[in-house]
């Protein structure tokens, strides 16, 4: 028999991590936890649930931006600070397997099983995401790209729960987007994600620019040739189409069942030549009005 | 009191929504245990050596059995090819080895990891061309001493070949003012039915007990005889709520295991396949190549059609030595195909067998047709409606075998429908949209059913029949519409029982729509005894001549006196103590067409009874960026005889086009060079969704079949028929280049708008 423990409190949560460790397996919505059981990926002793904690979940809305880690994407979706602030966040969320996924999923949860194909890392990385994590005896605050360090591994400790994700709210001047890639119209796992935010000035050039991905490596990366490609451009053709080569040269996809490593890479140019275009379009209507 | 025609609730849609149907997965029986089967972890090779020690030691283990615990022969469905347990050879991944039963289905699990086995393993083979080399390995050293019909082809690893040739047809190509020649290649489809195979057996005072949700319990009963070389009689089949089958559900499946668990353990025995298992060893829809070559004139005349198909058939024939016979009716189908030759080949590979799924091999075949009609009208400069409004069968004319189709004309009707509902010229217009148009004709199982009416004391009607419903409403809203029409009861009146082949009489299962057609048939002839019974009681009871009795609204009377009326129930009360209970049969089997015997070797599958006609049209736009597809609209004129229930109707036809679209866009089970699909789980096979599908546009034609009950054709199979060539036309118009597999996948749509720009550069994409 598993044990299971429903912690009310960070203070519980983190005691039975002190005590277990990692012979304790956290679980949030346990969206991802209940398939991998069931298909024997995992096999733990012992649940600590944290899906009760209420201090876990909220998003807040100061100097910075505070999502709890159980926060659930539709919580994110629904959010009308996050929608205004974070709407690459938010489209990410929304795309998050269907309605009843999005309700249970959480935030912290998508981060921690650091999926290839996890649809908002990308978004989060693009906000320059800080994750904020906490043990019984220490906290510490971790760069999400660091806290990603592979296929499904993170850099957590043993004992560490994530308590929030910190994001940096979009700037007054920027646009930004999440475009992902699967052939139906939802229930999908990413076959190319691609997020986008990007800063131009009154006279169309671009300041600053973020540019992430997943399901194109083992890992989602922010993808720093490509954006060097096109910062202080005009995101003229040529700024464009280097960046579409930088971007995909620096994706190592699979080639698998659901698409070959070719169909990734070329679709992947062209999400971010369309995710330029919607930013653009989007810099266009705000300096009309 | 009109019944048939309404929309009626069907019966057994409160307890499937509630949850309280029971399937067989849901049965329970005092001291039963749980089974699991093991099987061949590779697709092809010996076993050298199986170790069942350790697991006989497991916990909860009652009996695990092999090869040498079972019946040994060879049996199938056409062909003796397979074999309960392999000891020896293994022909795929999946092939069973040994059963267990334990206490409980995680004892038995767990004792199924602890079985040794270790296989000289050979590399399988896998492509189809390699397969029907006469060079290649065989897949059964001994298909020669097989069990099989005498007028069926084979020959190393082919198990089935039909033949049809008018002669000539290489010349007539030659000296034809085109000759459009195309390749065109389908992958396997599963039918994700919700409910994954299933079945409790047990084993009392000398025979079986078989609980299954099953479409056709009297075929396992009789294939279960063939495997277990007992009597038929020996056997009792049970049939249940059925999740689902769509053909999968059709042949024995892993009925055996749990007969041979059950015998030997004293006890019944469930065995529930998991997901994984099912989709690994269900006979999904056969993969094929089709070969075309059409000679057309200048005016769009088609004077020749060579067509070459293989099929592959897997590791054991099941049914597709009759789908051989398929594109026989279809190279014909709805459009003439002038001097023909059809060639099909059905060949053996190191894969799981494939088997029937609604719209057997029509789908792939109509598949080829259409896309070759978009091919010849590019080729000849011709509108691709017009095209085949020229080539399109009439009244009178004939299939490749023979036989004569006296309604065809039905087909005008059908496009002339769609026109006005969706013109030719101005439908998918725009850039990256496209338009695609594919008719069809199918037909309606013959295969013989029947049914025994009784009316009960209390005025209801009790209704037995092996039919079974397999979801479609055939059973749940046509059977029983039918039934009450024939004596003015409300349908909640009527009461049907599940199947058991020890209570009814035989019937062929819930296959190729003809439940409705042949079953509503045999309740008809039923109808007249029991109403004859019913008039000669209450002609005794009033006091009256039989001949002025009438059954109105479920009451008996003298006919021009309502007051004289009296309930039914009155009847059947009186009749037990004058004739005895009012008990009625009938039975019905479609007449076969007639058809010329000579056309063809190897036909199996000989006519194409009660035809119906299809054309469907899809308009999609294609997203340049990913090369997915959205389909936009899509309509479909069908002749259904007669709609019995108008929300069934729909239903199937939306579900049809549902399925058909899965097929053509998502769904595909890759076979990996070791033998075994690269899908193996719902997460990696992807079916549509309901934002995927639109809501189909559907126009119905109401021809009355004569012999069908109030005029009903067959309705449920053939939606999913012409849907693959509708959306593959319209995504081929859409980006001006041909895409001749299925699935159409997103790769495939961005090279060929790659190609297109290649071949078109002053084209705008
Ligand atoms: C049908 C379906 C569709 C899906 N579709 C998508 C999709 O489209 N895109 C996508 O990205 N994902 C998808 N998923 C995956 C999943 O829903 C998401 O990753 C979700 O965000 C996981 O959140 P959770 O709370 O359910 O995680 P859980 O399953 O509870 O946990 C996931 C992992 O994170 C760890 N964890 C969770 N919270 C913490 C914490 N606070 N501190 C430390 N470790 C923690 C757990 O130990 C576990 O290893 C889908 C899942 C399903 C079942």
């Amino acid at each position: 028999m598993k044990e299971f423990v429903s912690a009310q409190s960070i203070d519980e949560a983190l005691d039975t991590l002190s005590r277990f460790g990692d012979d304790c397996l956290i679980m949030a919505g346990g969206t991802d936890i209940m398939i991998q059981q069931r298909t024997g990926d995992i096999d733990p002793r012992r649940y600590l649930h944290i899906e009760r904690i209420e201090s876990l979940k909220g998003i807040l809305v100061d100097e910075k931006i505070l999502i709890g880690s159980t926060t659930s994407h539709h919580s994110i979706v629904s959010s009308k600070n996050l929608q205004r602030l974070c709407p690459g966040l938010v489209s990410a969320s929304a795309t998050v397997g269907g309605w009843q996924t999005q309700e249970a999923g959480t935030l912290g949860g998508n981060i921690c099983n650091a999926s290839p194909a996890a649809d908002t890392i990308p978004s989060l990385l693009a906000a320059n995401a800080l994750v904020h994590l906490k043990s019984s005896s220490a906290e510490r605050t971790v760069r999400l790209d660091e806290f990603i360090v592979g296929r499904r591994m993170t850099s957590r400790l043993e004992g560490e729960l994530l308590v929030a994700i910190e994001v940096e709210a979009l700037p007054a001047n920027a646009s930004e987007v999440y475009i992902k890639v699967g052939p139906r119209s939802a229930m999908e796992v990413a076959l190319v994600g691609l997020a986008v935010r990007i800063s131009i000035s009154p006279l169309g050039i671009v300041e600053n620019v973020a540019i992430a991905t997943c399901s194109v490596g083992p890992k989602p990366f922010r993808a720093i040739a490509a954006e060097t490609a096109i910062l202080g451009s005009q995101l003229e053709d040529e700024a464009v189409m280097n960046a579409v080569s930088e971007l995909t040269q620096e994706a190592s996809p699979m080639d698998d069942f659901r698409a070959s490593a070719r169909y990734r890479k070329q679709v992947l140019g062209s999400a971010l030549v369309n995710a330029l275009n919607i930013c653009q379009l989007q810099h266009k209507l705000r300096e009309q009005s | 009191m009109k019944i048939v025609g309404e929309k009626y609730a069907r019966s057994d849609g409160v307890v499937k929504v509630r949850g309280e149907a029971l399937y067989t997965t849901d049965l329970q029986f005092p001291g039963m245990l749980f089974g699991a089967i093991f099987r061949s972890p590779v697709a092809a090779g010996r076993i050298l050596h199986l170790d069942i020690s350790a697991a006989e030691n497991s916990p909860g283990v009652h009996k695990i059995i092999t090869a040498s615990d079972a019946p040994r022969h060879r049996h199938g469905l056409v062909v003796d090819d397979e074999q309960i347990f392999t000891s020896s050879d293994i022909t795929y991944a999946g092939e069973p080895i040994a059963a267990i039963a334990a206490t409980s289905l995680a004892e038995a699990l767990a004792a199924l990891k602890k079985i040794r086995i270790e296989i000289d393993e050979i590399t399988p083979i896998v492509d189809l061309h390699e397969a029907i080399d006469p060079k290649c390995r065989l897949i059964h050293q001994g298909w020669k001493d097989f069990g099989a019909p005498e007028e069926l082809f084979r020959s190393n690893n082919i198990v089935g070949q039909m033949v049809y040739d008018d002669g000539d047809v290489d010349k007539i190509l030659n000296g034809s003012d085109f000759v459009i020649e195309n390749e065109f290649v389908a992958g396997r489809q599963y039918q994700a039915y919700m409910e994954p195979k299933g079945v409790v057996a047990s084993y009392e005072n000398g025979r079986f007990t078989v609980h299954v949700s099953h479409q056709f319990p009297f075929n396992v009963r009789d294939r279960l005889a063939k495997a277990l070389g007992i009597k038929s009689s020996a056997i009792r089949v049970v049939g249940h709520h059925i999740g689902g089958g769509f053909g999968g559900k059709l042949d024995l499946g892993i009925e055996p295991f749990a007969c041979v668990l059950a015998k030997s353990t004293g006890r019944p025995v469930k065995l529930i396949q998991s997901r994984a298992e099912d989709m690994a060893t269900c006979p999904v829809r056969e993969n094929a190549i089709i070969h075309l070559r059409t000679g057309v004139n200048r005016d769009g005349q088609i004077i020749a059609t060579d067509m070459d198909v293989i099929m592959d058939a897997g590791a054991a024939a099941g049914d597709t030595p009759y789908l051989s016979s398929i594109p026989l009716f279809l190279a014909g189908a709805p459009y003439k195909s002038g001097r023909t030759r059809v060639r099909c080949r059905v060949v053996y590979t190191n894969t799981p067998s494939t088997g029937a799924f609604r719209g057997v091999s029509g789908t792939y075949i109509n598949f080829a047709v259409e896309r070759q009609m978009d091919e010849i009208a590019k080729v000849i400069g011709m509108d691709r409606r017009q095209l085949r409004l020229k080539n399109l069968l009439h009244d009178g004319d004939c299939f490749l075998n023979g036989q004569v189709l006296s309604d065809a004309s039905i087909l005008d009707e059908a496009f002339a429908l769609v026109e006005s509902r969706a013109p030719w010229t101005t439908t998918g217009k725009g850039k990256l949209r496209g338009v695609g148009i594919a008719a069809a004709v199918w037909l309606t199982n013959p295969l013989p059913g029947s049914a025994t009416m009784k009316l009960n004391e209390d005025g209801t009607l009790g209704l037995i029949t092996a039919a079974t419903e397999n979801g479609s409403g055939a059973v749940a809203m046509g059977l029983r519409q039918i039934a009450a029409q024939e004596f003015g009861l409300e349908p909640d009146d009527v009461l049907i029982s599940m199947p058991d082949t020890d209570v009814a009489g035989y019937d062929a299962g819930s296959q190729g729509s003809r439940t409705t057609h042949v079953v509503g048939r045999a309740i008809q002839e039923a109808s007249i005894e029991l109403r004859s019974k019913i008039i000669s009681v209450a002609a005794e009871v009033l006091e009256a001549l039989p001949g002025d009795i009438e059954i109105v609204d479920g009451q008996v009377g003298v006919a021009g006196v309502p007051a004289s009326r009296i309930p039914l129930s009155s009847i059947a009360i009186a009749a037990k103590s004058m004739a005895g209970p009012l008990v009625a049969t009938g039975s019905y089997r479609t007449p076969a067409p007639e058809y010329n015997h000579q056309c063809a070797t190897g036909l199996l599958f000989t006519t194409f009874p009660t035809l119906t006609y299809h054309v469907h049209l899809a308009e999609v736009e294609v997203d340049p960026a990913t090369g997915n597809t959205t389909v936009l609209r899509y309509i479909v004129a069908q002749e259904v005889g007669k709609v019995v229930n108008p929300d069934g109707v729909r239903g199937q036809i939306q579900g049809g086009v549902a399925q058909g679209l899965g097929y053509v866009l998502y769904e595909n089970l890759d076979i990996g060079t070791d033998g075994k699909y690269r899908q193996k789980t719902l997460e990696a096979y992807r079916l549509p969704i309901a934002g995927d599908i639109p809501e189909v546009e559907i126009m119905l034609l109401e021809h009355p079949d004569l012999a069908g009950p109030h005029g009903v054709r067959g309705v449920a199979e053939p939606p999913i028929v012409p849907v693959a060539a509708a959306i593959a036309n319209a995504i081929s118009d859409a980006i001006g280049a041909p895409l001749n597999t299925i699935p159409v996948r997103p790769i495939d749509v961005l090279d060929g708008i790659r190609w297109a720009q290649e071949v078109h550069p002053d084209r705008q994409v």
